[in-house]
């Protein structure tokens, strides 16, 4: 599909082609992928197991290299940047949020919270820590260790982490996949109001349809090319779209 | 079950590899003592037999069971015409082999210096060619002829050399070189060389030896008019047990008809050479006179064997403890894959066994491996030791079953052993942790290990103390201090689990200061499993424990002898060997020649003192006293022995000074007279002169020197003491002194400065070896650290991936690696240096005051010790490290 390209993206992908493999071997799980992800929106990626969902997220963030073409996440290109800066890069500008194991569990709430800053050396900002932490909801537990907490807040953790270092964008892959409807449901409560209330740029890999309707914005992969979009979606249309695709 | 336990191993690797290297290592160190002392012993055992060569009696002096060989007198020459004559005697030859016989030659720099004593004996023998007594084959040049009497100055003698002598130190036949023995310095052509012992190849071992004509040897070793012993050779047909009770019998009849000849004579008009025709002659057989020399060897072998095999018994503890917590860390690892295998309907015993399997596995690879770096590491040792000139240990290796069966019993057994406790913990996986990530092995509860513990060291801390305060036998002492030292290390170790969080906290703070949060993920994971930390931080403690404890010891000993050295000796030059070894010694005329300087320039020296002592020389009470000998009368002039009561002079030479322990012991007093036994059954009555405190140099039992010319006569001048005037130059007198002994390159000239700074070098150097074996047990530790890591650093994949994720810089990573193994290693450290220092004051306590009293911390070394654990650390990092910081990230984070 054709995407215009504004000075508002977040992050783009052009020409994405990611293959595992070769010969009779070959899969190619991203197949010239053109994509866009627009300054404080919120994009949800969807398709069938082996879309390439996640190797769009992983390239995306600058977790993997494509075989060909770029990646851009604000004005870096990340195919020319060093291991170690591309490492800096996640660090400064970058937000995670995995679908489990997001904390490391010899370190506080507090500390998993600011990892990503520490590591940098600096100083978080204490009124947007005050923030974010009221936003999610955790101001009582920020001294617990992770295996002190539910998986619920132990993931509005790792939310609160990504959120931190006020990122150019986040990608949150199945961030609820290991959660309750009504627990996941809140941790999307709260990745939906970083977005409208915060304006943070968010990209989610997921397969639940409820979650995807809480985007503005879905993409649909099937074969590593992006086969439909659907923008301001409900979950009845995500589910019937899905089931046009055939996943 | 077996096909899928080797599934597992082969699937595994890395760990398998890890796993196996520490058994390895163990079994590597334990199979090298028993490969060397295997050779060892051989070869000695070949030495002895050569040295008897095709005798069948030997007859000679004879001296009492427990009586030191090297004190045996020699017997006069007319006892070989007595033997010879004896009805079935094919041959007899005389031997003579006089100690101290040191060929010098001048080297590359135009320096005369003499041949080196490496340790083994520097001997002159007789050369013989009567069929099959022959000790020396003349291999180039010619046998040594007469040619002239040694009391000709003007006489230039001849000599043949062994080959391997020769060969070092480039002796060229046709050429004269100057020998120094007992006798003095005498001037000698090289004839021929020789291999001793055996016509095709020379079984000297270590030994320089140096042959020539009987009379002339006689000369130089100062045997004149008497054998070492005769060597019999017996005719076909003849009846062994026949020709020894006709040898015996003739030589009992001339003993007695010569001391009744004897006692017609005036006592001072009887000589030296009626001392050693008092003595009782004997004839033995030649396997009596081989197994007697294989146990002298045996003794010098079994110190060797005793140094090697303890230190493979701290290798194979070390390994024990790696390998243990490498099981322990294993089976935890594989809980999920284990209860996958209970839920698919493998019994809990069955999956135990396979746990336990596996161990075996393991332990028969690791002890193949080990043999094999056994049998390499002692060829290499082997080969170390004849290029630093200890001796050649020619021929192969043996391989003896004892070796396999103990090594194969340790390694096997070490690994099944460290897996049996984690292999029942593995019974009680859930079928339902296959499916659940939170599920952990719990070992025993950490308050019931408090409890142990604790007992465990209250009880050796109790066993050190009393072995410390309380007054018992040396050797009730030692067994206290040595079994509580066990006990308290592993109380400290089954403890140290409890100390380790506080402990690894205070280590880290630096490193959380400096690289904060990689510095404070690395305190966080050694904290993270006390027990995992300790027991790898034991195998360390081990180490340093036995490195402090030696520094201390070696310390305090210094300390105490050095202090000694200022307080009691009051003399300005020493002459000497460079050894105390009694037997090794140099010329009378030496001693006597800075003597005579005492007289002639009595503006450079006022007093020298010879100085010579034996081993179990003396028996007093039945018992055999190491004894030494002095001129009595200058004793006070050189140093002080702390007299209590008596003095050292005015008995003249029949005075006897005792220590005060061996005289409270006997019950001695000022005055009494004293029965002491000679070899070769003499005694004679001695006074007791003075009873005295200091022991430290002269030891115990201390009499004239006239008594050793005529009781002891094979114990050579060893040491000269020499005082200066109180006006001279010492400069001068060094010089006066230094003209005498140039003529002995052999020995060494030090001041006081001089000899302290060499027996402290002495010291230091003997620390040192300890140390460098001791090192090779850290080597073992250092490689269980890495073990431990790299299985930590593979547990954590997730964790790490995560850190990366989210932007942890690889140096960050690797950083973070790096102080954890620096805070477990210095853990290890610090409770080692602990430990080794209390077990050093334990062992101070327990050993005798006279080699310790002073108490001595090196505390620079102790630091030292512990930057070398530090940096042990990081050296075991390297490679985890290296492994953690390029993991991919992506692979990481979905790591199962």
């Amino acid at each position: 599909m054709d995407s215009t390209f504004t000075g508002t993206a977040a992050a783009q992908m052009i020409g994405g082609t990611k293959v595992y493999g070769d010969g009779d071997t070959e899969v190619r799980a991203l197949d010239g992928v053109d994509v866009e992800f627009e300054k404080g929106r919120f994009t949800a990626i969807m398709g069938p197991s082996g879309s390439g969902k996640s190797t769009l997220m992983h390239c995306s963030a600058g977790l993997d290299d494509l075989t060909s073409g770029t990646v851009n996440i604000g004005d870096e290109e990340l195919g020319r940047l060093s291991e170690r800066d591309l490492t800096l890069l996640r660090r400064d500008k970058v937000g995670f949020v995995f679908q489990s194991y997001n904390l490391i569990p010899t370190l506080t709430a507090e500390e998993n919270l600011t990892l990503p800053l520490d590591l940098a050396g600096r100083k978080p900002d204490t009124s947007w820590m005050v923030e974010i932490v009221e936003t999610v909801g955790l101001q009582d537990r920020l001294h617990h260790r992770p295996d002190e907490l539910s998986g619920g807040q132990q993931q509005r953790v790792a939310v609160a982490r990504a959120l931190m270092s006020r990122p150019e964008i986040v990608f949150a892959d199945e961030p609820t996949g290991n959660l309750d409807s009504v627990t996941g449901g809140e941790v999307l409560d709260f990745l939906r109001g970083a977005v409208d209330d915060l304006g943070q740029t968010l990209v989610v890999v997921t397969h639940d349809a409820n979650a995807a309707a809480r985007a503005d914005r879905v993409l649909f992969l099937a074969d590593g090319h992006i086969v439909d979009e659907m923008t301001d979606p409900d979950a009845d249309r995500i589910l019937d779209r899905i089931k046009a695709i055939g996943g | 079950m077996l096909r899928l336990t080797l599934r597992n191993i082969s699937r595994r690797k890395l760990r398998f590899a890890l796993t196996t290297l520490a058994v390895v290592l163990g079994v590597a160190f334990l199979s090298t003592s028993f490969f060397l002392t295997d050779k060892l012993r051989d070869t000695f055992d070949e030495l002895a037999a050569d040295i008897t060569g095709d005798l069948d009696l030997v007859v000679r002096t004879s001296i009492d069971e427990d009586g030191e060989r090297i004190n045996r007198l020699p017997l006069p020459e007319d006892v070989l015409a007595l033997v010879a004559d004896v009805p079935g005697v094919a041959a007899a030859a005389p031997r003579i082999a006089g100690w101290n016989v040191v060929p010098l030659f001048v080297d590359d720099d135009d320096e005369l210096v003499a041949v080196p004593h490496t340790g083994a004996p520097q001997l002159g023998v007789n050369y013989s060619e009567i069929d099959g007594l022959e000790t020396m084959f003349v291999t180039s040049g010619r046998a040594p002829q007469r040619t002239g009497s040694l009391h000709d100055p003007d006489t230039i003698g001849e000599f043949l050399i062994d080959n391997r002598t020769a060969d070092d130190h480039g002796f060229m036949v046709g050429q004269t070189y100057t020998i120094s023995a007992t006798s003095g310095n005498h001037k000698f052509l090289l004839v021929g060389t020789a291999n001793f012992g055996d016509p095709d190849e020379n079984k000297a071992v270590g030994a320089n030896i140096s042959s020539f004509d009987e009379d002339t040897v006689q000369e130089l070793v100062g045997r004149e008019g008497l054998y070492d012993e005769i060597a019999v050779a017996l005719a076909d047909g003849a009846d062994d047990a026949v020709v020894t009770a006709e040898i015996q019998k003739r030589l009992d009849t001339a003993t007695a008809e010569f001391r009744t000849v004897l006692a017609a004579v005036p006592e001072s008009k009887r000589g030296a050479v009626a001392a050693f025709a008092e003595a009782e002659l004997e004839v033995v057989s030649a396997a009596t006179k081989i197994a007697e020399d294989k146990s002298d060897f045996d003794q010098f072998i079994s110190i060797i064997s005793s140094v090697l095999l303890g230190f493979a018994v701290i290798a194979v503890l070390v390994s024990a403890f790696i390998i243990n917590n490498t099981f322990s860390i294993v089976i935890g690892q594989r809980v999920r894959e284990l209860a996958l295998l209970r839920a698919l309907g493998a019994t809990g015993r069955q999956v135990s066994r396979s746990v336990r399997l596996e161990a075996v596995v393991v332990g028969i690879v690791a002890t193949v491996l080990g043999l094999v770096g056994g049998y390499l590491l002692a060829s290499l040792l082997r080969w170390v030791m004849t290029m630093t000139g200890f001796g050649e240990l020619p021929g192969a290796i043996p391989i003896r079953p004892r070796t396999l069966i103990v090594a194969s019993l340790i390694g096997i057994g070490v690994t099944v052993a460290s897996a049996i406790a984690p292999s029942r913990r593995v019974r009680k996986i859930p079928p339902v942790a296959a499916l659940r990530d939170d599920i952990r092995l719990t070992p025993t509860g950490l308050r019931r290990r408090l409890q142990i513990g604790s007992a465990v060291t209250a009880l050796g801390v109790g066993a050190l103390t009393f072995g410390m305060t309380v007054e018992m036998s040396t050797r009730a002492i030692l067994t206290a201090v040595g079994g509580g030292a066990l006990a308290t290390f592993m109380g400290v170790y089954l403890l140290s689990p409890v100390v380790t969080r506080p402990v690894a906290t205070i280590l880290g703070w630096p490193i959380r200061k400096v690289y904060r949060v990689p510095g404070r993920l690395a305190t966080d994971n050694a904290r993270r499993s006390p027990r995992r930390t300790a027991a790898t931080a034991a195998a360390l403690t081990i180490g340093l424990a036995l490195v402090s404890l030696a520094a201390v010891v070696s310390d305090s000993i210094k300390s105490t002898f050095l202090e000694t050295l200022d307080q009691s000796v009051s003399s300005d030059l020493f002459v000497y060997t460079g050894t105390f070894d009694p037997s090794v010694g140099f010329s009378d005329d030496l001693g006597n020649d800075v003597q005579a300087l005492t007289a002639d320039r009595p503006d450079l020296v006022e007093s020298a003192m010879t100085f010579r002592w034996t081993m179990g020389g003396m028996s007093v009470s039945g018992e055999g006293r190491d004894v030494a000998a002095s001129e009595l009368d200058l004793l006070a002039d050189h140093m002080n022995i702390a007299v209590q009561q008596g003095s050292e002079g005015g008995a003249g030479g029949n005075g006897l000074l005792v220590h005060v322990d061996p005289a409270a012991d006997l019950g001695l007093a000022i005055g009494d007279h004293v029965t002491v036994d000679f070899p070769g059954g003499r005694s004679t009555d001695l006074t007791v002169a003075a009873i005295f405190e200091d022991s430290t140099i002269m030891g115990n039992w201390i009499v004239d020197v006239s008594l050793f010319d005529q009781y002891l006569p094979t114990a050579p001048v060893s040491f000269v003491s020499i005082a200066y005037p109180l006006q001279a130059d010492p400069i001068a007198s060094r010089a006066a002194v230094e003209a005498i002994t140039d003529a002995y390159p052999q020995v060494l000239v030090e001041d006081r400065a001089e000899f302290r700074e060499s027996q402290q070098a002495q010291l230091d150097q003997i620390l040192s070896i300890i140390q460098v074996f001791l090192g090779l047990s850290l080597l073992i530790a250092v490689l269980g650290i890495t073990n431990t890591l790299a299985l930590s650093v593979y547990e954590r994949t997730r964790e790490l991936g995560l850190l990366r994720a989210v932007g942890m810089t690889r140096r960050q990573l690797r950083r973070m690696v790096r102080w954890e193994a620096v805070i477990i290693a210095l853990f290890g450290g610090l409770l080692g240096v602990g430990m080794g220092v209390l077990f050093g004051l334990a062992a101070i306590a327990a050993i005798p005051e006279t080699f310790v009293d002073n108490v001595s911390i090196p505390y620079q070394s102790l630091l030292g010790y512990l930057v070398v654990s530090g940096i042990f650390g990081m050296l075991a990092a390297i490679l985890p490290a290296r492994r953690a910081s390029r993991l991919n990230v992506l692979d990481a984070i979905s790591h199962a």
